[in-house]
């Protein structure tokens, strides 16, 4: 089941660049820059995974110790299927869910034994920023239900039943009104800043 | 499971939130998992980005567009360096937008009594809508509306040569209460 939604905005291709059964054989050979790549394309998903099950904080937590984890697995020598690692993190994921395996000591142990700190993670995660002036301008344009819907899901971070109870609509409607305003944010995003319309 | 940027963004908000069917969680956790390897899964980043700038401009004050009264003393009282500027619709000015500032403050006086509701709309001079803000937060016997935004935003809306209206809609019907020239 591929999805074909990357080929709908067009695949963003990295400083990399190459089959990435190539870049990981590099990070598996200590090539530090290729290594970021595969963790700079792993955290995303990693995060997700956490989001589902876990609440922000925690879910912060895990996608932590679960990448350095794949980094462990990656400069052990342990990924035998290069081509394989992204089935290889979820293994690893699925495992530390069914763990849950969240000791502050054994994640201090591994940041401390691989070299991570805070400042690695600011790296991986360097490409997730958005113009806030420009989010700003999309987002005076939703309605203020889709507003409130946005805000409560993002910013509260609340799940759907208290959102629908405060809007006094249903959970349903609630997961439709966010679809629709996150396309309308998406398609917002593509285009120049409202304004710029008329220079 | 449905195809397409705005289907695959839609994929993953019920994913995290739990609105997958369990039987295609592992399925889906298999493909999003390749496909960020590949750098195919734009959703993620997508979400990410958007999450975090929220959250950003709700530490900042600016995930409001629109405040009453109420938020205006919050966000002064935020410690957020805000310049106020007050609009007079009858006479539009530019604002003062140089120097060290992050938010700026609009409030434009509107008369609001038995309005129900407020939407603003930026035209260019030959009458092409750039866009529409529905949904204004006000009180009526504040008689007055503020406009929330951050610098860059200020700036770059300071540079267009627009026509801001304000509609309002009462037991009457929609009204043009205002029409603003600028730039």
């Amino acid at each position: 089941m591929r999805s074909d939604s990357a080929a709908a905005v067009g695949s963003v291709k990295t400083s990399v660049g190459d089959a990435v059964g190539d870049t990981v054989s590099r990070a598996l050979a200590g090539d530090r820059d290729a290594e970021t790549e595969v963790c700079r394309r792993l955290l995303p998903a990693i995060r997700a995974f956490a989001r589902r099950r876990l609440r922000p904080a925690a879910a912060e937590d895990f996608a932590q110790d679960a990448l350095v984890l794949v980094l462990e697995a990656l400069r052990g020598q342990r990924v035998r299927e290069p081509e394989r690692v992204a089935s290889f993190a979820l293994g690893i994921c699925r495992n530390l869910a069914r763990e849950r395996a969240r000791n502050g000591e054994r994640r201090r142990e591994l940041l401390a034994q691989f070299g991570l700190t805070d400042a690695d993670f600011i790296v991986f995660d360097n490409h997730l920023e958005l113009r806030r002036e420009h989010l700003e301008d999309c987002f005076s344009q939703l309605t203020e239900r889709s507003r409130d819907v946005i805000r409560a899901t993002f910013c509260d971070e609340e799940d759907d039943a208290p959102i629908a109870a405060k809007l006094a609509i249903s959970a349903s409607n609630v997961r439709v009104i966010r679809h629709r305003s996150l396309a309308a944010l998406r398609t917002c995003l593509e285009k120049p800043i409202s304004w710029e319309g008329s220079r | 499971m449905k195809h397409g940027i705005d289907d695959a963004i839609a994929n993953l908000d019920d994913y995290v939130r739990g609105h997958l069917p369990e039987g295609d969680v592992d399925s889906y956790e298999e493909d999003l998992f390749a496909r960020a390897l590949d750098d195919e899964a734009p959703e993620l980043g997508f979400r990410q980005q958007l999450a975090r700038t929220l959250q950003s401009m709700q530490a900042r004050g600016t995930v409001r567009p629109w405040l009453t009264e109420s938020g205006v003393a919050e966000l002064l009282a935020s410690g957020m360096s805000v310049r106020r500027f007050e609009l007079d619709p009858a006479n539009p000015t530019i604002p003062d937008l140089e120097g060290d500032f992050e938010i700026l403050l609009t409030r434009i006086p509107v008369a609001l009594e038995g309005v129900k509701h407020l939407d603003a709309e930026i035209l260019t001079p030959d009458g092409h809508v750039l866009k529409v803000m529905p949904d204004i937060a006000f009180v009526p016997s504040e008689n007055a509306i503020y406009a929330c935004c951050e610098r860059e935003l200020a700036r770059t809306a300071a540079k267009a040569k627009v026509v801001s209206r304000l509609w309002a809609r009462d037991d009457h019907g929609r009204r043009l209460v205002a029409e603003m020239p600028s730039g």
